[in-house]
């Protein structure tokens, strides 16, 4: 059976790269992007299994991704969890209106708490 | 009977023989003339034998004036019929009288027989009468003339003592008239140096009288409200156009000026405010009531303008968030590698000095990350941007939640923490997290300040109508002059800055700040050296205590 395949956005590397090197371990594809158009572009390339979205990216940001995603036939039903260091009310209420399935405020989880999170989506 | 002026006399001159008649005739006629003057006289007249001094006549006028009878004068001596005091100061004037021939008293006192007290002018010489010594004392009563002239002398007397109250009450009037001058000049130079502070202050500054009125306004009101000061003399000042963040008007019995009369108590507030043009601006009101004798005569009201104050407030709090969010990205990275090296099984493969040394690394990174929290939690309290997100909440669950983790931390110290719960509690409809918030900033605080190998005692407890969270600490303690300061922002003890480089300051801030913006209230019992309680109390509502959870 194929691995199932998680999508990155994040502009800043080294998050990719800690989530990256880890799920890969637990035994999953993954696959990055470093903004919202490259990650669109992946994501209709290649059937996903989930998206995991940086709100705050250069070029186009991780809300009008979400909002493109949930627009999107193809896409709309892949899960999407939000990933950021905007920690304010305003921002998680705006990106579960938006159609995310969870919201992570990256320094305020553990990274173990983070890839628990992530994996339960997967289940 | 009448007596004879002089009895022997006119005897011995009826022994005269005729050659002698006329001069006989012509003496008998000066005899009668005078004998006329003696009876008619108004003067008292005596006649008084010159050697033994006993009066030998008197005439009808002296008898009058002095009650006697001709028996009662006829062989006495001056002095019996209190002419004079006694016989000593009688014989003295009669031998001065017979040594001069004439003395005269101006003013003598004399009692008459029926015990009247008169004065009286005693006028004597001596004169010879055919050889004989005569005395003739002429006694004129002055009583009347003396009372008008003591009456004239009295009034006199008041007139001077008039002249000389008039004088003192003139003295008087012209010393008060002085200080008056000198008070007005001092009113006057206090009326100047009030107007010229008046005018000068940057401040806007209406004064009213205590029926709302405006009865002043300084040139920076003017400037900032647009109007002049002709329209608001005698204007209600609560008709002042003032409205909230939104744009409502203030409703009468809020505005700032009614409040200070109401309550008689200073009033401070923000507000904006409509100028003449409907433009608007943020204002800071201060309104002071004029108290006089316990009545409240009027009010001042000064204001200013706050807008550059809010900009910079609120650039403030855009650059904290945008800061904190900055900051949080490379430190979120450095969390989740330190957590990945820790717990992926890469520890393994390092020797104990590294693993300690990564230990420092993390629990300093997390300290940074606090600090970023808490600022940024008071830049969104401070801009009035906390949102609860209130759920039916068990307070249970969350602090067993934060004494679990909370006692990993707190096990490095050697530090027990121990959690007293009551059997039931009232479910609280409140934010979870910002709840967690607070529980885990004083347990926080109470291990940070608190000795190695103690213990800290938290209880969830409940009383009618409220909830209770109690975190007690036997650490250093705080003294009288922190404890006023504690709750403010960035403040922190210099005793615990000595034990402890840890905190930031803003934890017992943000925690106040939620817990009253809850309606509740956080009390705090401490002494030095002995350890601090913080006692936190959450209001209930009716709908809430219906729903009770179990520890």
């Amino acid at each position: 059976m194929d691995k199932k395949l998680i999508l990155i956005a994040d502009d800043e590397p080294a998050y990719s790269k800690i989530l990256q090197h880890t799920l890969e371990n637990e035994g999953y594809a993954v696959a990055v992007a470093s903004n919202g158009d490259e990650l669109l572009k992946i994501a209709h390339e290649r059937k996903s299994d989930l998206i995991i979205l940086d709100l705050v990216m250069p070029v186009k940001n991780g809300f009008q991704v979400l909002t493109e995603i949930k627009k999107d036939q193809k896409l709309k039903n892949i899960p999407v969890i939000t990933l950021s260091n905007l920690g304010q009310e305003e921002d998680i209420e705006k990106a579960r209106i938006l159609g995310a399935t969870d919201y992570i405020i990256k320094s305020d989880e553990t990274f173990q708490d983070v890839i628990h999170i992530i994996k339960k989506q997967l289940t | 009977m009448l007596s004879q002026p002089v009895n022997t006399a006119p005897s011995k001159k009826k022994n005269q023989t005729s050659p002698c008649d006329h001069m006989d005739a012509k003496l008998r006629f000066s005899e009668l003339r005078y004998r006329r003057l003696f009876e008619t006289a108004q003067d008292g007249i005596l006649i008084l034998n010159a050697d033994t001094g006993k009066i030998t006549d008197a005439n009808p006028f002296l008898k009058e004036i002095l009650s006697y009878s001709q028996e009662d004068l006829l062989g006495k001596e001056l002095w019996q019929i209190g002419v004079f005091k006694d016989i000593k100061e009688s014989k003295a004037a009669f031998f001065e009288l017979q040594e001069k021939g004439y003395i005269r008293y101006k003013d003598l006192p004399l009692q008459t027989k029926d015990g009247r007290s008169i004065d009286v002018e005693f006028v004597s010489n001596v004169y010879t009468v055919e050889g004989q010594k005569v005395i003739q004392c002429n006694i004129r009563d002055i009583s009347d003339r003396k009372k008008a002239e003591d009456l004239a002398a009295s009034k006199t007397k008041d007139l001077e003592k008039l002249a000389k109250s008039q004088e003192e009450t003139k003295q008087a009037m012209l010393n008060v008239m002085e200080d008056l001058e000198e008070a007005k000049n001092r009113i006057e130079i206090e009326k100047v140096k009030d107007e010229a502070m008046f005018a000068s202050m940057g401040e806007g500054l209406i004064a009213v009288d205590n029926s709302s009125k405006v009865t002043a306004v300084n040139k920076a009101a003017e400037n900032m409200l647009g109007w002049k000061m002709k329209d608001l003399i005698g204007k209600v000042i609560t008709s002042l156009p003032l409205e909230d963040e939104e744009g409502n008007p203030i409703p009468f019995e809020k505005r700032p000026a009614n409040l200070a009369f109401a309550r008689g108590q200073i009033i401070n507030m923000t507000y904006f405010c409509v100028k003449k043009d409907n433009t608007r601006f943020p204002i800071a009101v201060n309104v002071t009531p004029l108290v006089l004798g316990g009545k409240t005569i009027g009010l001042i009201e000064t204001f200013r303008d706050i807008t550059h104050e809010r900009e910079i407030d609120r650039a403030k709090t855009e650059f904290v968030s945008l800061a904190s969010h900055q900051l949080r990205t490379p430190l979120g990275i450095a969390k989740w590698y330190i957590e990945a090296i820790r717990e992926e099984g890469y520890f393994d493969k390092v020797p104990e000095i590294a693993k300690d040394y990564f230990n420092e690394v993390y629990k300093s990174n997390e300290r940074l990350l606090a600090l970023v929290r808490n600022l940024l939690s008071i830049s969104r309290i401070d801009q009035g941007k906390v949102k609860d997100t209130p759920k039916l909440t068990n307070i249970i669950e969350l602090v067993q939640d934060a004494v679990k983790s909370m006692s990993i931390v707190a096990a490095k110290s050697d530090i027990t923490i121990h959690l007293t719960i009551k059997e039931t509690i009232p479910a609280l409809f409140i934010d979870p997290l910002r709840v967690q918030e607070v529980i885990e900033n004083l347990i926080t605080n109470a291990i940070e300040y608190s000795n190695t190998a103690s213990n800290i005692e938290i209880a969830v407890d409940k009383m009618p109508k409220k909830v209770l969270i109690i975190v007690k600490d036997t650490g250093i303690g705080i003294s009288e002059t922190d404890k006023k300061k504690l709750f403010t922002k960035f403040f922190r003890s210099e005793k615990a800055s000595v034990k402890n480089a840890e905190g930031t300051g803003l934890g017992l801030y943000v925690v106040k700040s939620y817990v009253e913006g809850w309606g509740g209230d956080i009390s705090l019992v401490s002494k030095e050296g002995k350890g601090s309680t913080f006692t936190i109390s959450l209001p209930t509502t009716k709908q809430e205590s219906k729903f009770e959870f179990r520890a």
